[in-house]
């Protein structure tokens, strides 16, 4: 132990006797150890003279009813833990899937490459198929074939076969995404951005204004969205206060690139922005994504600790084409009717409010959806905003 | 928490008596650990209303540490619940060499950390927002004084949710609830030197957070 460290331990009188006596000792010759003494105690004071916060409710009530509500939980969970091993095996599949199909086709495709130089250039030497040193992925094995010299046309795909060069970056659990199903909550990050009027005096149309200036197309059919939601509470208590902070929320999935998502979240709760306070969180636990949009905010934000309806999944609809933004009916009355119309950067769907979706319950048009909307992209994020009602 | 225990180098003999317990509020005739033993006892023989007792015996204390240690009303809130509960649902793994709140606190201590490591930093707008003066507090003061101890409460309590869990743990554990090194070794697990030098650490850590928003106290 430090000198300075007696001096701490000193002040607590957690010292034996001789070490009391070697502290008293310094403390009477070296005023460096009076000093830090001094400061050490008013640290202590200042912690202790904290106020005594007393809770301000009675919790027996909610305590022993606990017993029911968790019996409830645990079969939630057991069910949800189901579903993410349902998932799972899909997502395996799908990869075996890929990795069986992918160097068969590959193969083929060199086999035809081989076949068609030699009969190109019959002394030439055939095209040299370096043994790679480890196995390689399907995207570089692609990438390789396309360095192999073929004269003529690439082979067709075969028939029946999956376009996979159109798979999305995010491989087998991206293909599950698209698949027409929901995708389990733990496979497709959704970040939530709570929004607060400074004035009550905002709503959905300020937000509107907002997206059209951000050069997001507001789509106005919703009908093939889908979502659900998951409740993930411990207790009784911290769900309802969540189910009654979103009840009379506004939901509006907004997808974009990620640079415009955070110019958005920037312009929503900057000082001049008539919301404050965004609350961000990651439908993963990805804090350190959500801190990077939290960043774009001014206002501190506030982890939603014991959020007890979290987003489960979501399937957008089809991607309208052509899609475009427009300004605001009043932004855009000067030029004549919707005449400033750009295009599109990303789009948002109103998905209405946060009372109209329960607990594991499905909302929206459940299968209405196609099975290749192609709309998630490596690119855009999600971020379903959460516009809360001001004060009443 | 108005505790009789406040240890100092000038006052020795108010060292707490019971190294597994933590000091707990006395009133005449309540020796809290008997009574805490026998509602234990009655709860695990099926009287529900005994722990109902014990959370009302426990519930503000427990609030106000967690509330110091996340700087959150809804969390501490929240805590306290999830914390209380898993104790009724864990109760008969409580042997009794500890007091009941140390066991108690323990719950909540892991729960929160648990929780901390699974999320950012909470930060602290939320308890500087909400505390407005509304909460009962233990001191009675001229307005204008409450004022100036309330934004001064809010500096401290700012500074505190800027050091490290590990730091502000202890320093809760020292000066809020007034452990002795031995209560504080037992609950976090630590040898005697470690506790102090990681207390010694977290007081020069605060008096550095402190020495920038309120430097005429240091």
């Amino acid at each position: 132990m430090s000198d300075d460290e007696l001096l701490s331990a000193y002040l607590d009188d957690e010292l034996s006797d001789a070490e009391r006596a070697a502290a008293e000792i310094r403390l009477r010759d070296d005023p460096r150890a009076r000093q830090l003494v001094a400061e050490l105690r008013a640290v202590s004071a200042a912690v202790r003279a904290l106020p005594r916060e007393k809770l301000g409710e009675d919790l027996r009530e909610a305590v022993l009813s606990q017993e029911v509500v968790r019996h409830v939980v645990t079969e939630e969970e057991e069910q949800s833990s189901a579903r993410r091993w349902t998932w799972a095996a899909m997502a395996i599949a799908a990869t075996f899937f890929l990795m069986v199909y992918m160097p068969q086709r590959v193969e083929e495709k060199e086999q035809l490459a081989r076949v068609e130089g030699q009969e190109a250039a019959a002394p030439a030497a055939q095209p040299q198929l370096v043994p790679a040193p480890q196995r390689r992925s399907s995207e570089e094995q692609i990438a390789a074939e396309a360095d192999v010299a073929v004269p003529t046309a690439p082979a067709e795909p075969l028939a029946g076969s999956v376009a996979l060069e159109d798979a999305p970056a995010g491989g087998a659990v991206d293909l599950l995404a698209q698949s027409g199903e929901f995708a389990g909550g733990s496979e497709r990050e959704v970040f939530q951005v709570h929004l607060s009027p400074r004035d009550g005096q905002v709503g959905p149309a300020d937000f509107d204004r907002l997206l059209a200036s951000h050069d997001i197309a507001v789509e106005s059919d919703a009908s093939g969205a889908d979502f659900r939601f998951e409740r993930r509470a411990l207790t009784a208590k911290s769900a309802e206060k969540s189910e009654a902070a979103l009840a009379e929320a506004e939901l509006v999935m907004v997808e974009a690139p990620a640079a415009d998502i955070h110019q958005l979240i920037a312009a929503c709760s900057g000082d001049a922005a008539p919301w404050r306070s965004s609350r961000i969180s990651s439908s993963l636990g990805n804090e350190s994504e959500a801190l990077a949009l939290a960043d774009e905010s001014p206002a501190e934000p506030v982890a939603e600790r014991g959020v007890a309806i979290a987003l489960d999944g979501i399937h957008l609809p089809e991607k309208s084409a052509p899609a475009a933004a427009t300004s605001a009916p009043e932004d855009s009355s000067a030029g004549g009717p919707q005449s400033a119309s750009r295009q599109a950067r990303g789009r948002a769907i109103y998905l209405g409010r946060g009372d109209k979706a329960k607990p594991n319950e499905v909302r929206g048009g459940v299968g209405a959806a196609s099975a290749s909307t192609g709309s998630a992209t490596a690119e855009t994020i999600r971020v379903l905003f959460i516009l809360h009602p001001g004060a009443k | 928490m108005g505790t009789s225990a406040r240890s100092g180098a000038s006052n020795p003999q108010t060292k707490m008596q019971h190294s597994d317990e933590l000091p707990v509020e006395h009133s005449p005739g309540d020796d809290a650990r008997v009574v805490d033993a026998h509602l234990v006892r009655a709860t695990l023989g099926g009287d529900k209303d005994a722990f109902g007792a014990l959370v009302g015996r426990y519930q503000d204390r427990l609030f106000n540490t967690l509330l110091r240690f996340t700087g959150s009303r809804d969390d501490a809130s929240d805590l306290v619940q999830d914390a209380l509960v898993q104790a009724m649902v864990k109760l008969d793994s409580f042997r009794g060499d500890s007091q009941f709140y140390t066991w108690l606190y323990r719950i909540a201590m892991n729960l929160s950390l648990s929780q901390r490591r699974k999320r950012r930093p909470v930060a602290s707008v939320d308890l500087a927002r909400e505390r407005a003066g509304s909460e009962p507090v233990d001191r009675g003061a001229a307005p204008e004084g409450n004022l100036m101890q309330q934004e001064r409460a809010q500096l401290v309590q700012q500074a505190l949710l800027q050091l490290a869990d590990e730091h502000r743990q202890i320093l809760v554990l020292r000066e809020m609830e007034c452990c002795s090194y031995d209560q504080i070794g037992e609950i976090l697990d630590l040898p005697i030197g470690t506790v102090r030098s990681r207390l010694f650490r977290a007081r020069l850590q605060l008096k550095e957070q402190l020495a920038a928003i309120l430097p005429d106290d240091l």
